[in-house]
């Protein structure tokens, strides 16, 4: 998507209907959509009509539907706290809503509806695979049998969509030729063929959405609760600072998803600020829509410690551990070395001590993990195991996600997790993901962990998302090829 | 030239700081119009009567120059400039430390001084009480003490200064998930303790999950706080405990502790010394039980005098000590648990590292007594702690 083609667009737009006019905060849209050039009179912003807009960018997504290497447009989040309602029409007129341009995978990639030939032939490749494996469960022996009908049960619901899908264009198609029989005089018939065929249009784009995820799936680990820890990284003072500002931010937006949040270990700085922070989150899809959080974030602003008002960069870290049950990490005792502070001397009755902190090192990787949250020391041992347990489930992770990635070349994906992420930047009151090079603004509500993250968080699942179905049909590709 | 000096008064509302000067003389009085406090300070002053400063005016640590910030409660509203500090007068105001940091600080240097064990950890362990929290790293450090907070710290810390252990000091100290009260000379549990109490629950799921379905019954000989007895009835609902203590002091002790946790009608307490010939009698008529547990005294006569001043002054040697060897109360308890076990019924007891051959000898020399000595479990450091004994016919 360039810029010029939607200078082009909002200019069409402007002469189409010069009496009702779109977006109210000019600095935002622009900013967000990354088409700084475009300027808008002052009259714009008057004069508001929320239908009107509704029907305009309707109309866009179906131009981009039907012209899928021109646009393509998605409405889905408002400025800030209202959602906008695609299907009602109703968001709080005082914050306007934002269009986004598909990210640049719409730009490079191809849509990925019926129409795309190549993005066909892959789903038919597949329906091809369901009924070949449909066949050979007939004659089969038992070992096999297992492998193929697991293969059955992933590909069942993505089958089932694409046939109900065809369908559907069918439909269309019908609707298109009615259409055109129709005589020019029957306007009533003309009418309802159209919102007919709208309604198909509509029905067809949420499927395919729809069959985009059922392609890619999810992970195994989705569903998982989490470990979350900060660190203060690089900046002193200032990193703690933040680190406290990051782990405000995640608290909230537990509290925000309905989460539970369980502090483990927190490390006060004396000066204020944080050391260190590890907390569990347990709820639904907590991994889910965490996991791209993990990674160095960096903060650039005028520390409250600065007199001289330079702006400093300081960085922390998050990462996101999920936490496994005790069955899918099985660890030997033998394996492991318990310290706490009764180490020397006889111990029971002849000692009395009130150090209750555990460290528990995992000797075959040298992985450790410490716990004073408590005065009961069995109680620490329990969230030290709990640690444990989880870090090595996430080492497991990390090897598998880097075969996975050896194979599949994925660049931006849960595995890049000790890279830089995220740039928080206070003076510009800008927020940049590196990793959707994109910006986004208002800091201040952001760090509220509400709206904000969680719409990062959606455009994060979306990249990826494509990605992944971009990344899989070049393999098919190749395959063909070969 | 003028020259002021502004001194911060350590009281809990540093706003409410007022400085006077007093008549002609070279003095100036710090007083604090919240809580009455007044300082004198002597320093030469020669400026107009009284003006009010807050905490935005402090001494720089050197004290070779000293800064002086005012801010907007001060007349002149200004950075007053540098002046010398007069050597004495910075003296004479001590520093009272006034946060949550600086009086852990000040603490763990007079414990460290006067040799206390584990100086951080009382100190930390008593302000996080008295912030009204279990744990310091739940306490915002830069949190200003009220004085009557303050008391408290001085109060508890003195205490400290005189060996009694955190436990008794704070009243209270967590035992698995529960937080149960601690009163001298009653034996603190133990994080063994903890670990019998997980094994002997362990056991009782054990058994549950083996078909035994109406409530288990367990009795504990020797339940001081109550601990085990009320982890037990607490973390496991078909479970019935009789728990005895020869002290009136733990028994009472454990009575308030299971109505605090709301299960006192599962619990049943009775003051008896199994030492005693009726009190066999007495148990008897809740026999057979499913599991007995014991923490039975066991440090032996020779261990006993090298104990902690905490341990030795405050706790009840009659919860510690266990005769010559140590074995005295061990050996009584496997010679009633013969005749109060249901047949494949265990014993579960906390012992000395030394004791589990022993004890093992002694059954095996008594084949009347109807016990088979299971296995010995270690503790977390790897020690021989637990003993498992089964009744067999």
């Amino acid at each position: 998507m360039t810029q010029v083609a939607v200078k082009e667009l909002f200019t069409a737009f402007w002469k189409l209907k010069q009496d009702t006019c779109f977006i109210p905060h000019l600095s935002k849209f622009c900013c967000n959509c990354r088409f700084p050039s475009i300027r808008f009179n002052r009259s714009f912003y008057n004069d508001v009509s929320p239908r009107n807009y509704l029907e305009f960018f309707k109309n866009y997504i179906q131009l981009g539907k039907n012209k899928p290497n021109l646009f393509q447009f998605d409405i889905y989040r408002t400025c800030s706290n209202a959602r906008f309602d695609l299907r009602t029409g109703i968001f709080n007129k005082k914050t306007g809503f934002l269009i986004q341009s598909a990210r640049n995978y719409s730009s490079e990639a191809p849509t990925f509806t019926l129409e795309n030939e190549f993005y066909m032939s892959f789903l038919e490749h597949l329906l091809k695979e369901y009924g070949e494996i449909n066949m050979t469960l007939l004659s089969c022996d038992d070992k096999d049998r297992g492998r193929l009908l697991a293969r059955l049960q992933e590909l069942g619901p993505t089958v089932e969509t694409v046939v109900r899908l065809k369908e559907k264009y069918e439909e269309k198609e019908q609707l298109e030729n009615l259409q055109l029989g129709l005589e020019i005089e029957d306007e009533g018939l003309k009418k309802l063929a159209e919102e007919d065929k709208n309604e198909c249009l509509q029905t067809i784009a949420d499927m395919e959405t729809q069959l985009v995820n059922l392609i890619v799936g999810d992970e195994k680990t989705d569903s998982c609760d989490i470990i979350l820890e900060l660190n203060a990284g690089v900046g002193g003072q200032e990193a703690m600072l933040f680190t406290a500002n990051m782990y405000n931010m995640y608290k909230s937006f537990s509290a925000f998803n309905g989460w539970q949040f369980y502090d483990v270990n927190i490390e006060v700085a004396e000066l204020g600020g944080l050391r260190k922070a590890i907390a569990s989150i347990s709820g639904p899809n907590v991994y889910k829509m965490l996991k791209f959080e993990g990674g160095v974030h960096r903060v650039q602003r005028v520390p409250q410690t600065e007199k001289a008002g330079r702006v400093h960069t300081s960085t922390m870290t998050v990462a996101v551990l999920p936490q496994p049950s005790e069955i899918e990490v099985m660890i030997n005792p033998k394996d492991l070395e318990i310290q706490t502070m009764r180490a020397s001397g006889a111990g029971g009755q002849h000692v009395n001590k009130t150090d209750s902190a555990v460290r528990i090192i995992h000797i075959p990787t040298g992985i450790r993990a410490e716990c004073q949250q408590d005065r009961s020391q069995i109680q620490n041992k329990k969230i030290a195991m709990q640690l444990i347990r989880s870090r090595l489930y996430e080492k497991q992770l990390t090897e598998q996600m880097s075969q996975y990635r050896a194979q599949r070349k994925i660049q931006v994906g849960s595995a890049a997790r000790s890279e830089k992420v995220r740039t928080y930047n206070y003076p510009q009151d800008r927020i940049t993901d590196h990793r959707l090079s994109e910006n986004y603004h208002n800091i201040e509500e952001f760090m509220r962990g509400q709206e904000g993250l969680r719409n990062m968080i959606h455009d994060l699942h979306l990249m990826i998302k494509y990605d992944r179905l971009k990344e899989m049909l070049e393999n098919f590709k190749k395959d063909k090829k070969a | 030239m003028r020259v002021y000096m502004l001194y911060r008064i350590f009281c809990p509302r540093q706003t409410h700081v007022r400085i006077y000067q007093r008549g002609k003389s070279e003095s100036l009085l710090l007083a604090c119009t919240y809580c009455q406090v007044y300082q004198l300070a002597n320093i030469s002053v020669r400026n107009k009567s009284h003006f009010a400063c807050n905490a935005g005016s402090f001494i720089d640590k050197s004290q070779s120059q000293i800064k002086v910030y005012a801010n907007k409660f001060c007349l002149t509203g200004k950075l007053l400039g540098n002046i010398l500090p007069n050597r004495q007068c910075c003296q004479s105001i001590n520093r009272r430390p006034s946060t949550v940091s600086e009086i852990i600080q000040a603490w763990v240097k007079v414990f460290q001084d006067a040799n206390v064990a584990e100086p951080v950890e009382s100190a930390n362990l008593i302000v996080s009480y008295i912030m009204g929290h279990t744990m310091i790293h739940n306490v915002d450090p830069t949190t200003v003490l009220y004085d009557n907070q303050m008391k408290r710290v001085e109060e508890f810390c003195k205490q400290r200064l005189q060996r009694v252990p955190v436990q008794y000091i704070l009243g209270e100290w967590d035992f698995h998930s529960l937080t149960l009260k601690m009163r001298p000379p009653v034996f603190i549990p133990r994080p063994e303790t903890e670990e019998l109490a997980s094994h002997v629950e362990e056991d009782i799921i054990h058994q549950q999950v083996n078909g035994k379905l109406s409530p288990i019954h367990v009795l504990e000989i020797g339940c001081g706080s109550g601990a085990v007895s009320l982890h037990l009835v607490h973390s496991l609902n078909q479970v019935n405990v009789v728990a005895v203590d020869k002290s009136m002091e733990a028994c009472s002790l454990t009575q308030e502790n299971s109505e605090k946790l709301g299960v006192a009608d599962r619990l049943q307490i009775f003051n008896l010394d199994i030492r005693s010939d009726g009190t066999i009698e007495v148990l008897k008529r809740f026999s057979p039980f499913d599991v007995i547990v014991s923490n039975p005294p066991y440090i032996s006569t020779t261990d006993m005098a090298n104990l902690a001043p905490e341990i030795s002054r405050f706790e009840d040697p009659e919860a510690l000590h266990g005769g010559e060897t140590g074995l005295d109360v061990i050996i009584r308890i496997i010679d009633i648990s013969s005749q109060l076990l249901k047949n494949n019924g265990s014993l579960w007891l906390e012992v000395d590292s030394t004791h589990p051959p022993l004890i093992q000898n002694y059954i095996s020399q008594n084949p009347g007594c109807d016990l088979r000595y299971l296995e010995t479990v270690k503790d977390f450091l790897i020690r021989d702690r637990f003993c498992q004994i089964v009744k067999t016919t």
